[in-house]
């Protein structure tokens, strides 16, 4: 059942004195005019005016009481409804409610409650003063279950790697199989000892062919029949660099698997070196900036577009830092059923990318909004992006947020902005094609 | 006419590698992964001519690299599969870092080596270095002599690895283009008489990646437990010892054949001088053995056929009382100025504190052929040895 | 961490709402759900409308199979329980065989309360059970001319009244005191009366049955003030009590239902009870009584399920709260409505033409009870500020005068937080 459902929302005490408009449009919409299913509340010695409604609650009172087994709570809508054909009028449902929710028809000799009209509540169109709405619950939610991943693992101060984890297995579910090698996410994976860090099934690999295990296991999976699926939580020096041929082959033959690459642009778990991603003029410790050097001299691999040029299924980008945008992501990997989906997340690394340790999730936004990280998937070789900044920012913004860019000059900044503009285009063109597009 | 439906056990002509191949199609694999390579590449022909006809219904996953060749069969045996792959040379040296996976995890997996020099100047032709670069990454190792031998191994090899009480991966071994490409009559057995001595293992109860189990593979761990893991396996690795004997108990009850278990001697009974070796060189060297014995000389002949683990205890007894051993092998260990043969049967001998002299014969490297003439001189050399004459510790045959 | 064995005796409202708890809390844990009757769970609450058909069988049921298997349960029907053997943590069925338990929960129930009749021995039914309903409908057969006298003026005893009258049949009631003595004072009892009285019914209160006899296919019974009354149907509804033949005698602590702890388990160890045969402590004093009411089954079924299942929690203690919609015409009674002791505050208002009645009880500035007949009030917030023992402070009047209003706000505003909970 998911946990957050649309809801009528009403302000606290915003009504105008004696205004009964809600219940009146209640009574002749639903109850031919014999009673409302929202009920104002006015007491003028205390300055109150409010209403009061049902919160279709989660665990609702009236429908554990109910003899006649009338009232139940929807999985789809979650809203708690009365089944006419079953309410015998005994009334025990008014005694169970604390809220004051639960009302009575006289002429059908039945209760009556609130049901949001399913999803267009009356009253809210009818009130003029905004004291009603319906709040709309966000898809992205409903993910919020469990966590499948334990607390006290030791990675570092608000690390995003750790949160996109979290994510990914609750978005993907608790059968998925995880399957990662050593780089950080083997610090929430790995467990210790016989301890396990998931309620997921897990398995590590060797950096060079993590791939390929998750083939073999796959292969047999689908041989007998069973049901599963296989999510790679790789970095981009596991997916990049020494695991490229194992993933370059996966995805040539169309495994079944997914992956999803925790891009933090370098080898961050090591000690901050240098990757295949890690950004022109980027800090790490292999690419210092000193008497002899300013940070990386190469421009990084463009992982997701190679993925995409490998002409699998489904191909994106995604961040933490915009949930909705991920899950729809991942489920659309989940259903691939014909090769490889791969997901590329951008990683803000605060020990790596030199910023403060809260400041992870707001990076990735900025990584977003400026066009330097933009959101775009290829499914099935048709791409589009699937944000667009409503104001795109300006690198310096993203620039000025983190340490491993501090030592560039304004030209080199100048320069930057042009990096990631030519970039960005070259996406913006891939989108603009008319028919999906072949490799 | 091969009649393929292998309903009945037939006598055919034909070579290692289809040997080996049989062996694999009748031991039923799931999952297949490999990367070509000569000499092995006939192996993987005929397993695909089979596939393509209908008659071998494994999942074959056709790799970019022999590294990921032995990860997906790593993969697929977490997951329950029974698996296959193999390679040689070149290949077993870049697969080596998924090749120390299986052993560690305890998965059955069994793969065919088809011996051949792995190191540089570039080699496509038989030798042992290859083998002997991965001896000690926790498998159990088969040396074979010939094509029947090699066609059973493989499937005794399956009987063996995926036993309840061993579970460690098996690698059969038989010399790269001499055996692979040698051909040979033999008799290819039913696939009931397989499938029917292969029945003990199927389904094994053993720890498996399971999405409906939320288990960790591979797990990190810290000090204690990466000793208990390695205890258990070593612990396993003494097993084999002796189930090698049941397995091939149980095999000879079904079909006949027999191998002597870890080690096969050969005329060894009232002989003074013993030549040991494995592989194919094995069969040249019993017909010097027949040939120097009408001439009077009491000699007999040792195979090592299980070279991991080391047959201790056997080497020990038929060599105790001996009055010379030359050891044959065609690979090197670079620190010790000999074989690995050589120092293993010298440790071995240790321990009962002997003093045998022991003479070493570098031969077959870089695919040489191993010669009746070069073992019989091999004999006489160790017979120097036995007669308290000073001789060559190490005979470099193919320079002389 | 091994898996418990919880074994549920009932699957009422009190097993029902256990069994939710525990499968809640433990998800592997193994539960056996055991009764004696032949049918999937229902509500005796709902039997009266059967009667008059506002109600059909087919909806009767509040469980069906694929719960049971999606809570993975095994639901054992027509096992009763015979005896409990505490030392040896096993039940006895009646058929002989045993089953052990690591948890037992005993949500067995009451039985009515027969009081003899000298002459009739068989001829008197109960209405409790299912079984006892497809009885009684038998009897009445398809037309309305079976005359019926309940014994008894209880909340179903009225309720069947009401039902019989609403299907045409000639009703009479013979009560020992006067109409839901337990539940409303004189006035809304007499209310109640008259409006029964108005639809045809005979009430005849402050008197019992002396004696009867079967006469052909009638039953003949004479009360006590002499009166002489015929009938087809003689449904004995005079009240019931916990049903503990399967602890007595056993180390199980009984007084007049199974004694239960503020966790609702009993004087033995991971043996709990709940429901109309448990005595549990009583919120306004916490000493144990019985209080035989739907919603108290359901929230001592809830403590103990998950104490069974290993979480602690305590059971508040019970609240009475009874309700009834008579013909259109609304009592309600929640809490200490009626106080035999002093100390509390009592504000009523009532309007005789109207057939009105309002009542609040304090003590202090906290709600203690409430009774009302044909107002507007919400009961269930009533409930709320007597259990959360809500500070009424200043609105004591307000909350009287104008009840549908000031009682969810006055909720509302303790959910907020703004008032005093003691």
């Amino acid at each position: 059942m998911a946990i957050f459902y649309d809801v009528l929302i009403a302000k606290h005490n915003a009504c105008p004195a004696g205004c009964t408009i809600c219940e009146e449009t209640c009574a002749k919409a639903r109850n031919g005019g014999i009673v409302g299913m929202i009920k104002s509340v006015h007491l003028p010695l205390g300055g109150v005016h409010d209403v009061v409604t049902c919160k279709q609650c989660g665990e609702p009172r009236c429908a554990e009481i109910c003899p006649a087994g009338a009232i139940t709570k929807s999985e789809n809508d979650g809203v708690v409804r009365i089944d006419e054909t079953k309410c015998v009028g005994c009334r025990l449902c008014t005694l169970a409610c604390p809220y004051g929710g639960m009302h009575f028809n006289p002429v059908k000799n039945k209760a009556a409650k609130c049901d949001t009209c399913d999803g267009t509540p009356k009253c809210i169109e009818a009130c003029p003063y905004g004291v009603l709405s319906f709040g709309r619950s966000r898809p992205v939610v409903n993910y919020l279950g469990s966590d499948p991943v334990t607390h006290g693992n030791f990675l570092c101060q608000g690390c995003p790697a750790e949160l996109t984890l979290r994510f990914v297995l609750r978005v993907l579910g608790k059968r998925a199989i995880v399957f990662t090698t050593s780089g950080c996410a083997t610090l929430m994976v790995g467990g210790m000892g016989d301890d396990r860090q998931l309620t997921n099934p897990a398995s590590r690999g060797l950096m060079p062919n993590v791939a390929s295990i998750m083939t073999g296991a796959k292969r047999y999976y689908d041989r007998i029949g069973k049901e599963a699926t296989l999510v790679g939580f790789l970095g981009d020096g596991a997916l990049a660099d020494v695991g490229f041929q194992a993933l370059s082959g996966a995805a040539e033959r169309d495994e079944k698997l997914i992956f999803v690459c925790y891009d933090n642009e370098g080898y961050m778990n090591t000690g901050i070196q240098r990757s295949g991603t890690t950004p022109y003029m980027g800090w790490t410790m292999t690419t210092p900036v000193g008497k002899t050097g300013k940070g990386k001299v190469e421009a990084p691999k463009n992982m997701p577009l190679i993925m995409a040029f490998h002409g699998v299924p489904y191909t994106a980008t995604a961040s933490i830092s915009f949930p909705e945008d991920f899950a729809q992501k991942l489920m659309k990997a989940r259903a691939v059923k014909s090769g490889m989906s791969y997901i590329h997340v951008i990683t803000p690394c605060v020990t790596g990318w030199r910023a403060p340790t809260d400041s992870a999730i707001e990076l990735g936004r900025l990584c977003v909004e400026t066009n330097y990280f933009p959101l775009w998937e290829a499914d099935n070789g048709k791409f589009c992006l699937t944000y667009q900044p409503k104001r795109v920012r300006p690198i310096r913004d993203l620039t000025r947020s983190m340490g491993r860019f501090s030592h560039l000059t304004e030209a080199e900044l100048d320069e930057f902005q042009e990096i990631v503009n030519a970039r960005y285009s070259t996406i913006e063109y891939m989108t603009k094609s008319e028919k999906p597009l072949t490799v | 006419m091969i009649d393929q439906t292998l309903s009945k056990r037939q006598k055919i002509v034909c070579t290692g590698n289809k040997a080996a191949a049989y062996g694999v199609r009748l031991s039923r694999p799931d999952v297949i992964g490999f990367y070509p390579i000569t000499p092995q590449t006939p192996l993987l022909e005929a397993l695909y001519e089979w596939r393509s006809a209908g008659l071998l219904d494994s999942d074959f996953v056709e790799v970019e690299g022999e590294v990921s060749a032995m990860a997906v069969v790593s993969g697929a045996s977490a997951a329950g599969a029974r698996t296959f792959t193999a390679t040689c040379g070149a290949g077993l040296s870049f697969m080596f870092d998924s090749y120390i996976w299986p052993p560690a995890l305890r998965l059955p997996v069994v793969m065919a080596n088809v011996n051949r020099e792995a190191s540089p100047p570039v080699q496509v032709s038989s030798g042992n270095s290859d083998t002997m670069l991965v001896k000690d990454g926790g498998w159990i190792q088969i040396h074979v002599e010939e094509c029947q031998e090699i066609l059973d191994t493989m499937i005794m090899a399956y009987r063996l690895a995926e036993d309840p009480e061993i579970l460690l991966p098996v690698q059969v071994s038989y010399d790269g283009f001499i055996l692979s490409h040698l051909s040979q009559y033999i008799e290819i057995p039913s696939q009931n008489d397989v499938d029917q001595f292969l029945a003990p293992v199927r389904n094994v109860d053993r720890p498996k990646l399971d999405p409906d189990v939320g288990n960790t593979f591979a797990s990190w761990v810290r000090g204690n437990l990466l000793v208990e893991f390695y205890y258990k396996h070593l612990a396993a690795m003494e097993r084999v010892k002796k189930k090698v004997y049941e397995v091939e108990e149980e095999f000879f009850k079904i079909f006949g054949r027999r191998y002597g278990g870890m080690i096969e001697e050969y005329r060894t009974d009232d002989a003074e001088i013993v030549l040991v070796s494995f592989g194919s060189e094995i069969g040249t060297m019993r017909v010097a053995i027949d040939r120097k014995r009408e001439q009077g000389m009491k000699i007999g002949l040792i195979k090592v056929r299980v070279f991991r683990p080391f047959p201790v205890e056997q080497i020990v007894k038929a060599l105790s009382g001996k009055k010379a051993i030359g050891v044959l092998e065609k690979n090197l260990c670079w620190g010790w100025n000999s074989g690995h043969l050589l120092m293993e049967i010298k440790t071995a001998l240790s321990e009962i504190n002997t003093t045998i002299p022991m003479a070493n014969f570098f031969d077959g490297m870089g695919g040489i052929d191993v010669t009746l003439e070069s073992v019989e001189r091999s004999a006489d050399i160790t017979w120097q040895a036995a007669q308290g004459k000073p001789f060559e510790k190490l005979t470099w045959i193919p320079l002389e | 961490m091994t898996n418990r064995k919880h074994l549920i005796i009932g699957c009422s409202a009190a097993g029902l709402s256990a069994l939710k708890s525990i499968r809640d809390l433990a998800p592997e844990d193994e539960i056996h759900m055991v009764t004696r009757e032949a049918t999937l769970p229902y509500s005796p609450a709902v039997l009266p409308y059967l009667i008059s058909g506002k109600m059909t069988e087919g909806n009767l049921w509040l469980r069906n199979n694929d719960y049971f298997t999606q809570m993975k349960t095994s639901l054992s029907l027509r096992k009763e329980v015979a005896r409990v053997l505490p030392e040896e943590k096993k039940i006895v069925y009646q058929e002989g065989d045993a089953e052990k338990f690591d948890t037992l929960l005993i949500g067995v129930g009451a039985e009515p309360v027969n009081l003899p009749i000298k002459g009739l021995t068989d001829s008197i039914m109960n209405f409790h059970t299912f079984g006892d309903c497809k009885r009684l409908t038998q009897l009445l057969g398809n037309s309305n001319e079976k005359e019926v006298i309940i014994y008894g003026g209880g909340l179903v005893a009225v309720e069947l009244a009401m039902s019989l009258l609403e299907r045409g049949n000639p009703v009479s009631i013979v009560v020992r005191s006067r109409l839901l003595r337990v539940y409303f004072n004189e006035y809304v009892g007499d209310v109640i009366e008259s409006i029964l009285l108005s639809k045809g019914a005979q009430v005849y209160t402050k008197t019992e049955i002396k004696e009867g006899k079967k006469q052909k296919d009638k039953i003949e019974v004479t009360l006590t003030n002499g009166k002489p009354l015929l009938c087809d149907i003689l449904v004995n509804s005079v009240g019931v009590r916990p049903r503990t033949s399967l602890v007595d005698g056993t180390q199980v602590k009984t007084n007049v239902g199974i004694l239960a702890d503020r966790r609702m388990e009993t004087n033995i160890p991971e043996i709990y009870t709940a429901g109309d045969v448990a005595e549990a402590p009583n919120f306004f004093s916490g000493e144990n009584s019985i209080n035989p009411i739907l919603p108290n089954a359901f929230n001592q079924g809830r403590v103990a399920g998950t104490n069974m299942a290993g979480k602690s929690t305590e059971y508040e203690g019970w609240i009475p709260g009874n309700i009834l919609n008579l013909f259109g015409n609304v009592a309600c009674s929640v809490g200490l409505a009626m106080p035999s002791e002093d100390g509390y505050e009592v504000l009523e208002e009532k309007s005789d033409a109207g057939k009105r009645f309002k009542r609040l009880v304090y003590k202090g500035n906290i709600l203690q009870g409430a009774m009302f007949l044909n107002v507007d009030a919400d009961p269930g917030t009533l409930r709320y500020l007597i259990e959360k023992r809500v500070d009424i402070k200043s609105y004591k009047e307000a909350l009287l005068e104008k009840t549908g209003e000031m009682g969810p706000w006055l909720v509302a505003r303790a959910e907020k937080g703004k008032s005093k909970v003691l």
